[in-house]
C-alpha cells in the first residue's frame, strides 16, 4: 500500500505548489465546498476588508443584497458617508464574533441596550458610532435607526442563501455592568471612557469559536439551509490595548481567528475562504501591502477577489484587472489618531 | 394671467391640454426641451436664450422663439426637471438634510432657477416629474416609503423660494405610482413625433395634463403663489 503522500496532487507539496511557481500563478488555493452562483442571495458583514467582498460581488453581478439600501436619489458618495450599502445592513463594522452574536441575538428577540452617547446635542449610537457622520438629531431618531438596522439584519439572516463574515479582531471592549460589547473603545470615536465601566478583553479561541457557533445556530433558527463563508481579514491591527507590540498582538489576534475559522468550517455547510493567506503568506513577500505595511493595496484586493471569482465561476468573471475601491469605512483606523 | 411653462418632455402633456388654459383665459408660453437640455440655455440680460442648434430647434418648436423673458410673465412654472425623492421613514433627518442639499444644488430645476433668479422676482412653481405608472414596479426588499405628501414636503425644502406643486391626488394609484390609465397615449414634446411607446410609464397623457392645469389654477386662486395677476376664469374652464 503506498503511503498517503504518494497520491497527493502537486498543490499538496510546497516545492510544486509554491516554490516552483510565480506567486501570481499559485493556484488551487481554494476549492469551494458548494457552487456559489449569481442566483444566490449573498449578504456580507465584518471588518473593513469585508467591504471588498460586497463591492466585488456587486460589480461582478452576483446577488449581493442590502436589506437596508440607499435610495436611488442618494449619490454613491452620500450613501457611503452614511454607511449605506457598505454591508448588507447598516450595522457598521462588526470586528468580532461576539459582536456578530450580539447583532444576531438582537435580531432574534433579545432587547438591545438603551445606551446613547451624546456630543453636544447630537446623539450617537454606541454600537454604530460612525453610522451618521454628525450623529442623530435625537436619541429617539437614533433608536429608530438602530431598530431598522436590527430588522434589516434579521432579514439578512432569514433571507440569504450565503452569509459571508470576515473575522477582524480578538481585542474587544465590554460594558462590565451590563455585559454588552462595543465595536470601538468608548471615548475614541464618540462617547466617554469610564475605566470602572468599560473593560478590555482580548478574546480567547474558545470564546470566539463559541460565539461564532452560537451565531450560526441563531441564523439557522431562521434559515435552516443557509450556507456560511468565513474569512479572516489580512489587515493588521491599527493599535493594541494589550501590553504587547502591535506586531505581536496582530499575530496573536490573526492566528486565533484563523484557527477558529478552520475549526468552525469543519462542517459541510460552512466554508473558509483564504483572504488572509492570499495577502500575508511568505510567497507574496508583502507586495500586497501599502508602504505602511498595514493597508492592503488595490493589487492585493484584486488578487483576493480574482481567486474568489476564479474558483466560483468562469475565467471571464475573474478579470486580471479589477476596479478596487480603496475608500473603505473603517472605524478601527481612527485609533491611529491616538498614537504618539 | 400670463404663465411661462419651462421644462422637459413632461411639458408635452400640459401642452396637449393647453385648451384648459385657453378656456380659463390664461395666456401660456411654452419653452421646453427634452431631458435636461434646457439647462444649456444662456442667460443674457433679462432673458434666457437657446443658442446651440439642437436646443434652438427644440425650443422653437415649443415656444416659437429662441428666447424667453421670465419677467414678462405673471407666473413661472418649471415642469419635470426634478423628482419627488424616493424616501423611506427609516431615513434620519441627517440623511434627508443631505438629500435636500443635493437637490438644491444639482437638480435641473435648481440649476434653471439659478439662471432665471437674477432676472425676475416673479413667483415660481416647481412641478416634479409625475410618479411612474409602472404596473409591476420593482422595489428594494422591505421598502416602506414615506407618503407622497411627506416626500413632497421634503422636496419643498430644496426650493425655499418657489412653491412645489405635486400631481393631483386623484391621479395617484398609491404613494409611489400614477394610475396606469394616465400614461397611455402619452405625447412627445415634438408634436410631429409618434406617441411615447406603450412600454413608457414615465410620461403622461392629455387627461393628466388637464388635471394638472386645474390643480395649478386651484393653487393660484387659493393664493398659494404670489403671482402679480391671478385672474383665472374658472367658470369657463372645465
Amino acid at each position: 500500500m503506498p503511503n498517503p503522500y504518494k497520491n497527493q496532487p502537486p498543490k499538496a507539496f510546497w516545492a510544486t505548489g509554491v516554490a516552483a511557481t510565480h506567486f501570481l500563478d499559485i493556484s488551487e488555493l481554494w476549492t469551494p465546498k458548494w457552487p456559489i452562483t449569481k442566483a444566490d442571495r449573498i449578504v456580507t458583514f465584518g471588518s473593513c476588508f469585508a467591504q471588498h467582498f460586497a463591492g466585488a460581488l456587486r460589480s461582478n453581478r452576483y446577488g449581493w443584497t442590502s436589506f437596508e439600501p440607499a435610495t436611488e436619489n442618494m449619490s454613491p458618495h452620500i450613501a457611503k458617508k452614511f454607511s449605506y450599502d457598505v454591508f448588507s445592513a447598516r450595522t457598521g463594522n462588526i470586528y468580532t464574533s461576539s459582536l456578530l452574536r450580539q447583532w444576531a441575538s438582537w435580531a432574534t428577540g433579545e432587547a438591545p441596550p438603551s445606551e446613547v452617547w451624546y456630543d453636544g446635542k447630537r446623539a450617537y449610537d454606541p454600537f454604530r458610532p460612525r453610522i451618521e457622520p454628525n450623529g442623530f438629531a435625537t436619541a429617539d431618531e437614533m433608536m429608530a435607526s438602530r431598530e431598522c438596522a436590527i430588522e434589516a439584519f434579521r432579514h439578512c439572516m432569514a433571507d440569504c442563501d450565503l452569509f459571508v463574515f470576515t473575522l477582524g479582531l480578538t481585542e474587544s471592549w465590554f460594558n462590565s455592568a451590563e455585559g454588552f460589547e462595543y465595536p470601538m473603545c468608548p471615548g475614541t470615536i464618540a462617547g466617554k471612557f469610564d475605566p470602572d465601566l468599560h473593560r478590555f478583553r482580548n478574546q480567547s479561541f474558545a470564546e470566539i469559536r463559541d460565539n461564532l457557533a452560537e451565531t450560526i445556530t441563531l441564523i439557522r433558527s431562521l434559515n435552516p439551509d443557509v450556507r456560511c463563508l468565513f474569512t479572516v481579514s489580512p489587515v493588521p491591527l491599527t493599535a493594541t490595548a494589550t501590553q504587547d507590540h502591535v506586531l505581536v498582538a496582530t499575530t496573536r489576534s490573526k492566528s486565533v481567528l484563523r484557527a477558529v475559522a478552520a475549526e468552525i468550517s469543519d462542517n459541510p455547510m460552512i466554508d473558509y475562504f483564504p483572504s488572509y493567506e492570499l495577502i500575508t503568506a511568505p510567497p507574496f513577500r508583502g507586495s500586497f501591502f501599502e508602504p505602511n505595511q498595514r493597508e492592503v493595496n488595490p493589487h492585493g484586493v484584486a488578487h483576493v477577489m480574482r481567486t474568489f471569482f476564479g474558483a466560483v465561476g468562469s475565467e471571464e468573471e475573474a478579470p486580471r484587472a479589477m476596479e478596487v475601491d480603496t475608500d473603505l469605512v473603517c472605524e478601527e483606523e481612527l485609533l491611529t489618531a491616538f498614537g504618539r | 394671467m400670463n404663465i411661462a411653462i419651462l421644462g422637459n418632455s413632461h411639458v408635452a402633456a400640459w401642452k396637449l391640454a393647453a385648451d384648459e388654459a385657453e378656456r380659463a383665459n390664461v395666456d401660456v408660453t411654452f419653452f421646453a426641451a427634452t431631458s435636461n437640455n434646457l439647462l444649456r440655455v444662456k442667460a443674457e440680460g433679462d432673458e434666457i436664450r437657446a443658442s446651440d442648434g439642437d436646443l434652438l430647434q427644440q425650443v422653437r418648436r415649443t415656444s416659437g422663439a429662441a428666447a424667453i423673458k421670465p419677467d414678462d410673465h405673471d407666473l413661472i412654472v418649471i415642469i419635470g426637471l426634478t423628482k419627488v425623492p424616493d424616501l423611506e421613514a427609516r431615513f434620519s433627518s441627517g440623511v434627508i438634510d443631505m438629500l435636500v442639499g443635493g437637490i438644491r444644488e444639482y437638480s435641473g430645476a435648481a440649476q434653471l432657477l439659478r439662471k432665471i433668479g437674477p432676472m425676475t422676482a416673479k413667483a415660481v412653481v416647481v412641478i416634479p416629474e409625475p410618479l411612474p405608472a409602472d404596473p409591476t414596479p420593482k422595489y428594494p426588499p422591505n421598502f416602506k416609503p414615506m407618503s407622497y405628501k411627506e416626500r413632497l414636503a421634503v422636496l419643498q425644502r430644496a426650493f425655499p423660494d418657489a412653491t412645489v406643486l405635486g400631481q393631483p391626488e386623484h391621479t395617484l394609484q398609491d404613494q409611489l405610482r400614477t394610475k396606469s390609465g394616465f400614461s397611455s397615449r402619452a405625447p412627445r414634446l415634438d408634436p410631429d413625433a409618434d406617441l411615447q411607446p406603450a412600454s413608457d410609464y414615465t410620461h403622461m397623457n392629455a387627461e393628466f395634463g388637464r388635471a394638472c392645469w386645474r390643480s395649478l389654477f386651484d393653487l393660484v386662486l387659493s393664493g398659494g403663489v404670489a403671482a402679480d395677476d391671478v385672474h383665472v376664469d374658472r367658470s369657463a374652464a372645465g
